[in-house]
């Protein structure tokens, strides 16, 4: 620590080594970080041609690369450099590589975090509300590495510094600007046309095709007065300036051209998934497109528009859902038409569209079973959905492909009110009722209707009988026996990473090192409970997992994505998650059928005035009052279909007391017990 | 005959107590554990004004019932000092039910509930001379575990005893007060309690 601090800077620094160190390591855990992967060791030797007169950074800096679409790469103060798989899906060399890099490795060297964490709190400290907005890794990561426009232009000018001793060439600079500038549009910018999802059995009426782009704004703000970083015009100016005055002869690779390739592909690759994780379907549909340009038969593209469509369709079905923007919006450039084609469309083609498409990867790949759970459920919402829609498919090939005979230039000319109407009646029936028209006949198409209508039928009764009992069908009320108390008869339950917040007082900010410590003692809690309860646990933790058990980071990874997308929106929606079949496997590995997610928060609070009420009536109780803390405490727990991602069990437990023992192990039990308990037969 | 009516009252609340743990299915207890065992140490603030410390020993046998309550039996016996009168004394035993009801986010049996009580009192004094009354009672306690197992329960009581000048005669006169009587009010009137238990299955 240095020495010429005041005393209040010096508890501020202790506070931030502290806070910064246990959100990277929770980062570090959470399985959103590659480990010993070949990006990793790419970016580090990087990093090695840049510091190559600098071998004590060398060796105190390491690279990691994050599990993110976002076009970002940041350094913290305890020397690691995080780069996004977003960031390197958009660069396009190695010397833009290495300038992000040597920008990454001034921040540190400049400490720029604890710098701007020592101003900040003078200013303000944190509160409860800042620290709840905290809760999820991007906010966290950027509550301890926000940098001011100062910095940026400091670690700007030592970045080129640095980057200028290597035989990269200066252009690159210029060029990661340009990434920055257009971070926001996907990593390549061809045409897109509807005729993609179209044969001879399904086309969209011209009026779905999106004739003009928004043109993509190219001219940018250099007004940076509300924003912590300085404009990217005003920073390409000045890196310019410094970067004229060398004479470029630099090359754009250095190590190897087709490392940086394989390290694109696999970053574009890999968005696929992050765009299906964060429910980012146009985004996951047009990257597909762009990657199948170069490999037209690849699966695992085709896979993911075929989840994508799976996931719009659920989304669509559910009219709060898709009315409530969860749906992102892509109003510039090409992608803009795939937007468009999907907005105009109607939910019953969306649902056809969605269906014909997975039949159509099923029929090549009849043994994928993640294709066929998709069909399942896609015929499954079908029938309960759109039944008439189903009544209408015809087999074979329309007569006339009236709705695709117009080009989208024909479109321009006059038409009267009626004849919009009439093609708008048209195409509501006449463009998906031959959908189907190829395999409507198929035994498999057959078998995969029916057994949806079965299940449908089993629903319904279900629901019926829901209805009529008496405390009626609601969240998580399957296998509810009566209101708050469930039976999910299970022997056996996943726990994932459960938690133990402790806070200060009055909840201003968590005691990270209380909680390090309690995290621990909830566990031997849970475990002693489930015994009691008859229950088996799996424990999944990231916290006491040590370095040997990559299978099981790599497991809690899987996992926590999987709960992103199941709890994505905020009513359940019931949907086949992108990485269901890892699930399966995991479910299968432990033996087990339902995850439980479970933790404590608590903290002490001010002394009520009833506690002097006491000192007369009662003053055994009083003394105790006085002597114990007071605290609030909640506990609570969600148990899910590690199959279905249903929510079978949901309970919160504000305690309203210190977290004493005796507390934490009755409520415990209790979801133990619920867990475990069999429901009693009627 | 002295204990027809508080037979009467037991049923009831058992009757009460069976339908709720019957139809409830809640996860009342401790771990599963309902049926409970207590001894309480009662010195009574008030009964000090007899002459000197005069406690009630209370043994207690509770079920946790459903999530806030629990009902228990209780046995108590009592020795107290009787004013102004150096050597005389007046002792007995009460038995009664009572229930604990906890309060807030609570639940039994652990943390702070409120107490009712009712018990039938007999006592007799050095003169041979016998009372039976009933004695009306609430409270407030807080009861925590430890080990999983042990009881610690504290708090106070505060008890009525109907006395021989409260009452009147089918004629309606007035009953001649018993020696000792206005003692054994004072002896109930507020105690303070401290308690060991054990949970038992």
């Amino acid at each position: 620590m240095d020495s010429d601090l005041n005393g209040r800077e010096k508890r501020t620094q202790k506070k931030f080594f502290l806070e910064s160190n246990f959100v990277i390591d929770d980062l570090l855990q959470s399985g959103y970080v590659l480990f010993n992967d070949p990006i990793s060791d790419y970016i580090q030797e990087v990093a090695n041609i840049i510091l190559k007169e600098e071998p004590e950074l060398q060796r105190k800096l390491q690279f990691y690369v994050v599990r993110s679409s976002a076009v970002n790469a940041f350094a913290i103060n305890q020397g690691i450099i995080f780069v996004n798989m977003g960031l390197l899906s958009q660069l396009e060399n190695e010397a833009q590589l290495a300038f992000v890099l040597a920008h990454e490795i001034s921040h540190y060297v400049k400490k720029h975090g604890l710098e701007f964490y020592i101003e900040k709190k003078g200013i303000e400290n944190s509160n409860q509300k800042e620290l709840l907005e905290r809760t999820d890794y991007n906010n966290k990561i950027l509550a301890i590495n926000q940098f001011s426009r100062e910095q940026e232009t400091e670690a700007d000018a030592l970045g080129l510094e640095l980057f200028m001793k290597t035989d990269f060439s200066t252009e690159a600079v210029d060029g990661v600007f340009d990434v920055l500038q257009y971070a926001r549009l996907p990593f390549d910018e061809v045409p897109f046309d509807k005729s993609f999802f179209e044969d001879d059995y399904l086309q969209f009426p011209a009026e779905y095709h999106l004739k003009k782009t928004t043109p993509i704004e190219t001219e940018v703000s250099d007004n940076d007065e509300e924003s912590t970083h300085p404009s990217i015009p005003k920073r390409r100016i000045l890196v310019k300036e410094n970067t004229q005055k060398s004479s470029n002869t630099g090359k754009d690779f250095l190590l190897s051209s087709e490392r940086f390739r394989t390290t694109q592909k696999q970053a574009r690759q890999e968005l696929l998934a992050y765009n299906l994780r964060d429910h980012n379907y146009f985004r996951a549909i047009y990257n597909a497109y762009l990657l199948l340009k170069k490999e037209p038969n690849n699966l695992y593209y085709q896979k993911a528009i075929g989840k994508a469509l799976y996931g719009l369709a659920k989304v669509y079905n559910v009219e709060e859902i898709k009315n409530n923007e969860f749906l992102i919006y892509e109003i510039e450039g090409e992608i803009s038409r795939l937007f468009y084609l999907f907005k105009t469309m109607s939910v019953e083609e969306l649902n056809v569209l969605a269906f014909r498409y997975n039949y159509l990867l099923y029929q090549k790949n009849t043994k994928n079973e993640g294709v066929r759970l998709l069909l399942n459920s896609l015929a499954e919402d079908l029938v309960l959905h759109h039944p008439e829609q189903l009544v209408l498919m015809k087999s074979g090939v329309p007569k006339e492909a009236e709705a695709s005979s117009e080009t989208p230039e024909n479109i321009d000319e006059p038409k009267t009110k009626l004849d919009k109407i009439r093609a708008k009646t048209v195409s509501n029936t006449d463009v998906t009722i031959y959908a189907f028209g190829d395999f409507i006949t198929e035994p498999t198409y057959k078998t995969i209707i029916e057994n949806a209508r079965a299940a449908n039928k089993t629903q319904t009764v279900k629901s019926k009988e829901a209805e009529n009992s008496f405390w009626g069908d609601s969240f998580a009320s399957k296998r509810k026996t009566s209101k708050n108390i469930h039976a999910l008869d299970l022997n056996k339950v996943l726990v994932l990473n459960p938690f133990y917040k402790k806070f200060n007082y009055k909840f201003r900010e968590e005691n990270y090192i209380k909680s390090e410590k309690a995290q621990t003692y909830f566990q031997s809690i849970l475990a002693k409970n489930a015994a009691v309860a008859d229950l088996d646990l799996v424990m999944l933790d990231g916290n006491s997992l040590n370095g040997g058990k990559s299978e099981e980071f790599n497991e809690i990874r899987h996992l926590n994505e999987w709960l992103e997308e199941q709890f994505y929106y905020d009513q359940p929606i019931e949907q086949i998650a992108f990485n269901q079949q890892t699930i399966d496997a995991i479910a299968e590995k432990y033996d087990v059928e339902a995850v439980l997610l479970t933790g404590v928060l608590t903290g002490k609070v001010e002394k009520g005035s009833e506690m002097w009420a006491m000192l007369l009536y009662s003053p055994p109780t009083f003394l105790y009052e006085l002597f114990t803390p007071k605290g609030e405490t909640a506990i609570f727990s969600v148990v899910l279909d590690l199959k279905t991602g249903e929510v079978l069990m949901d309970t919160f437990d504000h305690v309203g007391n210190t977290d004493d023992k005796d507390i934490l192990n009755q409520r415990a039990y209790e979801i133990m017990w619920q867990i475990s308990r069999k429901a009693k037969k009627k | 005959m002295k204990y027809s009516i508080l037979k009467c009252i037991v049923f009831f609340l058992l009757m009460i107590a069976s339908t709720f743990t019957l139809t409830a299915q809640n996860v009342a207890g401790y771990q599963g554990k309902r049926f409970l065992v207590e001894y309480n140490f009662q010195p009574s603030l008030t009964g000090f004004a007899n002459g000197g410390l005069n406690v009630v020993h209370n043994f207690q046998v509770g079920y946790v019932g459903t999530k806030r309550l629990i009902f228990g039996f209780a046995y108590e016996i009592f020795k107290t000092d009787i004013k102004d009168y150096e050597i005389a004394t007046i002792k007995g035993s009460a038995i009664g039910v009572n229930v604990d009801w906890f309060i807030k986010n609570n639940r039994a049996p652990v943390g702070p509930y409120i107490h009712f009580e009712f018990r039938m009192m007999n006592a007799e004094n050095s003169f041979g001379e016998e009372i039976s009354k009933p004695i009306f009672g609430g409270g407030f306690g807080m009861r925590r575990i430890i080990k999983d197992r042990i009881i610690v329960n504290f708090g106070s009581a505060l008890g009525w005893v109907s006395r021989a000048s409260d009452t009147a005669g089918p004629t309606g006169a007035s009953i001649p007060e018993e020696l000792g009587e206005p003692d054994v009010q004072r002896l109930f009137f507020y105690r303070f309690n401290l308690g060991v238990g054990v949970l038992l299955f």
